[in-house]
């Protein structure tokens, strides 16, 4: 166990360096920088600027220094003291511009997983031991019709639900009485009240796939022999399903769960936007037009190594459930 | 038959179908078969024939969409001091009900043909094995493991205190294969079904897992069933032995008889087709002359005659022979012996 999980960790670390690099190079790609947009905004607004200026704006945000040494410069912050940068375009540590926002946006992905998971889980198992049944069916067509709604279209049905029969107002994450409030019993509720929608947005559109797995796992183990061993020593129904192909069929699920954790994170950002969430989502797209990198390029690292960390987390679990992956067989 | 003091289970006219869409697969027909205490039967037949059908009626675990059309398996219970008598029948029960299971695995346990498949790979060895005795034995968790250690032990698993809380691929074949007696012997049942239980192994290791059963069977007193294609192993354990051929037993009697004296054509052809004993080690059916018919083909009349050699024309290829008694606990379902027929 110590040795699997030791490996893991080295190599989630690796995967965290290459990707710092890899975001770092993205934000390089796209043509023209932010000295430029920036000239280009106060051209639009009527201030004149030479092309002096335009050397001088790269001077002053540093970006005319060679890419590996902005680089190095940047990762090192981050890693040795949490220091993110300045955001161009607020021109405050990048720390301070997603501050609370990103605990937001963590407890709606974590939200959205476990209701994905809440459902997903005992509804493949409905289906599977009801095959073909008429609840199976149901099931199935919603998931399919969930699969088929984009998600924005979604948040709108939910919104106009959310206004029309809970009254709430709409959109955000808080009542506006409660906007700068310090948190409270009533602030916790009004956010739980604004939390279901993006929440259910971001935890449905995964839960068909996952229904499918479950079940198709299921179906599958539950006819094994060793389910039929344990039911010929005289285990009753029940526990024998939970015990043996119920846990072998997590399996794939929980390996899968580092990967729904991305979808649920990238998904994240054009929902919160169509809400209006205040949430890093609308920073970071925002970020992405204005050509914010270090803003951007923070976010874009701070989702993919809540990614990665999901998928080391997803390891652990599969390596708590399965022996085999534990002791570093090969299954 | 039911009079029998030393009668176990008694299958009368058994019926096993599975409806597919394809159509009806009549898996076990008309079958009737007696085993008694203590007494290791022999169940042989080509692939297909329903001895694993026959097997898993008994223990109630037939796979959907299979199910028992008609017939009885009696289970003459008694009490472990001998004194109570009761007579179930499994066949009536509902497969998934709680009145089965105090019966599946204590009176009747089983041991399948792969010993690598038979265990949860997420479980340990001994959690799977102290399971089945915390189901029919009033004991607890300590009690039940030094049990499995025990029983563990005795099927000659070294180290049995560190192998229980090992997981099966941690365990070679043998080895498993031995667990899984273990864990079919643990509640000591009246009789145990053994499928192939030595086909995954190499021959040394066969030989040492039949000595083993053989051993235990004498110690519990318990009955086998003991299914094979291998008429060899057949020889080497069993008292009786029951021949089948596409869902019915076509001939059943004394291995001696069976052995030496064999009336059904099939049977015979059976016999011709094992190399002599001695010559080779294999002795698995070699094919004999002529296909099995698909599931859904049966053929009317006597299932066999588009095989046989003794065919009676305008008889077996029209009518279902009956039962004849040829001897002491010896019968076959053949016209050669007589013109009985077992029609409905
Ligand atoms: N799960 C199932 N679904 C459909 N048909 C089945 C099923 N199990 C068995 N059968 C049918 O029942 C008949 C008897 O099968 P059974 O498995 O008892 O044969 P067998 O004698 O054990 O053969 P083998 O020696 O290959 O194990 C076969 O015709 C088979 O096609
Ligand atoms: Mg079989």
């Amino acid at each position: 166990m110590r040795a699997f999980l030791l490996r893991r960790f080295l190599i989630m670390i690796g995967m965290l360096a290459l990707l710092s690099l890899i975001v770092f190079i993205i934000l390089e790609l796209p043509p023209g920088d932010f000295a430029e947009r920036h000239v280009y905004q106060l051209k639009s607004i009527g201030i004149f600027v030479t092309e002096e200026d335009l050397l001088n704006y790269r001077h002053q945000f540093g970006l005319d220094r060679p890419w590996p040494e902005r680089y190095l410069r940047w990762i090192t912050n981050i890693v040795t003291r949490g220091n993110f940068g300045l955001s161009l375009i607020y021109r405050k540590p990048v720390t301070d511009v997603i501050g609370e926002r990103l605990g937001f946006t963590a407890i709606l992905a974590i939200s959205a997983v476990i209701l994905l998971y809440g459902l997903a889980i005992p509804i493949g198992i409905y289906s599977a031991i009801h095959q073909y049944s008429i609840g199976d069916y149901t099931f199935t067509i919603l998931g399919y019709v969930g699969i088929a709604i984009p998600n924005f279209m979604l948040a709108l049905v939910l919104l106009y639900i959310s206004v029309t029969v809970f009254g709430t107002n709409v959109g955000g994450l808080f009542s506006p009485e409660y906007l700068d409030a310090p948190w409270s019993w009533a602030r916790l509720i009004d956010f739980l009240k604004h939390l279901w929608i993006p929440t259910i947005i971001l935890g449905t559109s995964g839960t068909a796939f996952q229904i499918r797995t479950m079940r198709a796992t299921l179906l599958d183990e539950k006819n094994k022999l060793y389910v039929t061993v344990a039911r010929a020593k005289g285990l009753p129904e029940g526990r024998l399903l939970m015990k043996y192909p119920v846990r072998v069929a997590l399996n794939p699920i929980v390996s899968t769960m580092g990967w729904e954790l991305t979808r649920v994170i990238s998904g994240a950002p054009i929902v919160a936007f169509v809400l209006a969430l205040p949430d890093t989502g609308p920073l970071f797209l925002r970020a992405l037009l204005d050509e914010d990198i270090y803003l951007g390029g923070s976010l874009l690292m701070i989702y993919s190594a809540l990614t990665i960390f999901g998928t080391f987390l997803s390891d652990i679990m599969l390596a708590l459930l399965d022996p085999r992956i534990r002791q570093g067989e090969k299954v | 038959m039911a009079n029998d003091e030393r009668a176990l289970i008694e299958i009368n006219s058994l019926k096993v179908i599975f409806p597919l869409d394809e159509g009806t697969v009549r898996a076990v027909e008309d079958v009737d078969l007696v085993i008694k205490r203590g007494q290791v039967m022999g169940v042989v037949g080509e692939s297909g024939c329903g001895k694993t059908v026959t097997a898993q009626s008994i223990m109630r675990i037939v796979p959907d969409p299979g199910r028992i059309e008609h017939g009885e398996i009696l289970f003459h219970r008694r009490s472990p001091d001998g004194t109570k008598k009761e007579i179930i029948d499994i066949a009536k029960m509902d497969p998934r009900g709680s009145e089965i299971r105090s019966y599946r695995g204590k009176e009747v346990a089983m041991i399948f043909q792969e010993p690598l498949s038979s265990f949860s790979p997420l479980h340990t060895i001994g959690n799977q094995i102290m399971e089945a005795i915390l189901l029919h034995q009033d004991v607890n968790k300590k009690q039940a493991r030094e049990i499995a250690k025990e029983m563990l032990a005795r099927v000659r698993i070294p180290n049995p205190t560190r192998r229980l809380d090992q997981y099966p691929h941690e365990f070679s074949g043998g080895m498993r294969q031995r667990a899984m007696i273990a864990m079919a012997l643990t509640c000591k049942p009246a009789l145990l079904m053994a499928e192939e239980p030595t086909t995954a192994l190499d021959v040394t290791i066969q030989a040492q897992i039949l000595d083993l059963m053989k051993e235990l069977q004498e110690e519990f007193g318990m009955a086998i069933m003991f299914i094979t294609h291998n008429l060899g192993v057949i020889a080497q354990i069993a008292e009786a032995v029951a021949i089948m051929y596409l869902g019915k037993i076509v001939e059943i009697g004394p291995s001696r008889e069976i052995f030496h004296n064999p009336q059904h054509p099939y049977t015979f052809n059976l016999l011709k087709a094992i190399p002599r004993i001695g010559k080779t080690t294999g002795q698995h059916l070699v094919a004999i002359e002529g296909a099995v018919p698909g599931p859904f083909e049966r053929p009317s009349g006597c299932t066999f005659y588009p095989r046989c050699e003794r065919i009676i024309p305008n008889r077996c290829d029209m009518h279902n022979p009956g039962v004849t008694r040829v001897g002491e606990g010896h019968a076959v379902r053949c016209f050669l012996y007589s013109e009985d027929t077992d029609e409905d």
